[in-house]
């Protein structure tokens, strides 16, 4: 990645979300121009797929629900099979304006973090919700932090910017469900860094967060449990920084962003 | 064989058994050498000392089951931990897993609430055959959702791999910035996959 202009892509995952989609496509494409815009549709029942298209995106239709994580590896993979060197990764549903994807960018160039997280910056706190809501989101910080020796303020953000040697990575290990505090640690045991930028989240356009009722319990318990086995594995050294480092200075880019495992 | 032949025998395979445990590199896979090596060590013990043999058959019935309910609910515990650990098994089925044993758990070491139940329902205490097929039943339903896991994996693979294909395939026909795709019309909402829950 010696090239002084990156190749950089926009990744939205979108689940039903043909309402509003067409204009965040459009914002996405005048806040960072010169980048691909993709839109993967992870098995959407309505428009999303259509509207994304003619908003100018390219867009992955996939075939079956695979959840937010299949859904973003799917766009991982595309990303190294076309050549791009950074991936920026915002919401389908307009909580993360693409306007503040600029700041994420000038993040990566001053601290050429692996990852760069758009942490909430609202009133001073990412922590929003019932009290329960945010025990909980503030215990994931704090581990997240512990495990990570930085300090994360924002572990459920999705709003990132992706860089190369960790998209590989990503791109063959990457959670299923509520991916974004397991990928964290995920990316410490293989040896990558990460930064944080302060960014304005908008309040969400339409609908609620998901993660409400049974969902939060579950939501809780299933992190809990993966982020406590996170600790039990080693590192996998075929997709460990320095690993994936060599491999692209070996091979150029060749890596075929298909499933080697 | 002699009881001091049994003795040999349970102390040399608890001894290989130790030996795989602590030094083998079985797919570095370190909770199962613990696993191995706990059950090595009780071998070797049992065979150094087969006194503990008898004591436990001394012990009152209910001990014994709660013994046996609380080992069995362990092993749940640990071979769900290594399997997720090996990624052979999802979070989302397992969780179904721990709380069950974490249920049995409970159950033999505080009995006060099982009395009551028990006391309840009119019915007696699980009898041990109850329990082993229990535990059958607890291996062949574990195999299940390993396999579930994996064929969900598949499916995820193969979605992603034609999600790419049909996106190539398209650019390569009509150039990668153009409005509209002839195959927008052919794909409207068919046999979709609902999500899960």
């Amino acid at each position: 990645m010696s090239k002084s202009n990156p190749r950089i892509m926009v990744l939205i995952p979108a689940f039903n979300e043909a309402e509003g989609l067409a204009d965040l496509v459009a914002r996405a494409r005048k806040s960072l121009p010169d980048t691909r815009v993709v839109v993967i549709s992870d098995g959407s029942t309505d428009d999303t797929a259509r509207v994304a298209r003619s908003a100018g995106a390219v867009v992955l239709d996939l075939p079956c629900n695979l959840g937010v994580g299949g859904a973003v590896q799917a766009g991982f993979q595309y990303a190294i099979a076309e050549g791009f060197d950074l991936v920026v990764r915002m919401d389908g549903d307009g909580q993360h304006p693409p306007e503040e994807a600029p700041k994420l960018l000038e993040g990566w160039r001053a601290t050429r973090a692996d990852l760069v997280i758009g942490a909430r910056f609202h009133d001073g706190s990412p922590f929003q919700g019932t009290p329960v809501r945010q025990a909980g989101i503030r215990a994931l910080a704090v581990f997240l932090s512990v495990v990570c020796r930085t300090r994360i303020s924002d572990p459920t953000s999705g709003f990132w910017l992706v860089s190369r040697p960790l998209l590989d990575c990503f791109a063959r290990e990457y959670p299923v469900e509520y991916p974004e505090p397991e990928a964290i640690a995920l990316l410490r045991r293989q040896g990558f860094t990460l930064a944080e930028v302060p960014v304005q989240f908008h309040p969400r356009r339409h609908g609620r967060s998901s993660i409400n009722g049974w969902r939060a319990i579950y939501y809780g318990l299933k992190v809990g449990l993966a982020l406590f086995i996170e600790r039990l594995r080693p590192v996998d050294h075929r997709l460990s920084k320095t690993a994936l480092l060599m491999k692209m200075a070996h091979s150029g880019n060749t890596t075929t962003g298909a499933d080697a495992s | 064989m002699t009881p001091a032949g049994w003795r040999v025998f349970a102390a040399a395979v608890g001894a290989a058994a130790l030996g795989w445990g602590l030094f083998g590199k079985w797919r570095a896979a370190r909770t199962s050498r613990w696993a191995v090596g706990i059950i090595a060590g009780t071998l070797v013990a049992l065979a150094a000392h087969p006194g503990w043999a008898d004591r436990l058959a001394t012990l009152p019935h209910m001990i014994r089951i709660r013994l046996i309910m609380g080992i069995v609910s362990v092993l749940v515990m640990v071979v769900n931990v290594e399997a997720i650990r090996r990624s052979r098994l999802r979070e989302r089925y397992a969780l179904l897993w721990i709380g069950t044993s974490l249920f049995i758990l409970a159950g033999a070491l505080f009995t006060g609430w099982l009395d009551r139940l028990s006391a309840a329902l009119g019915m007696q205490y699980v009898s041990i055959i109850v329990a082993v097929i229990f535990v059958f039943l607890l291996l062949v339903a574990f195999q299940f959702s390993v396999e579930i896991s994996r064929l969900n994996e598949d499916r995820a693979r193969l979605a992603r791999r034609l999600a790419l294909l049909e996106t190539k395939w398209e650019m390569q026909k009509v150039g990668p910035s153009t409005e509209q795709t002839p195959a927008d019309a052919s794909a409207p909402t068919d046999s979709r996959v609902q999500p899960p829950s």
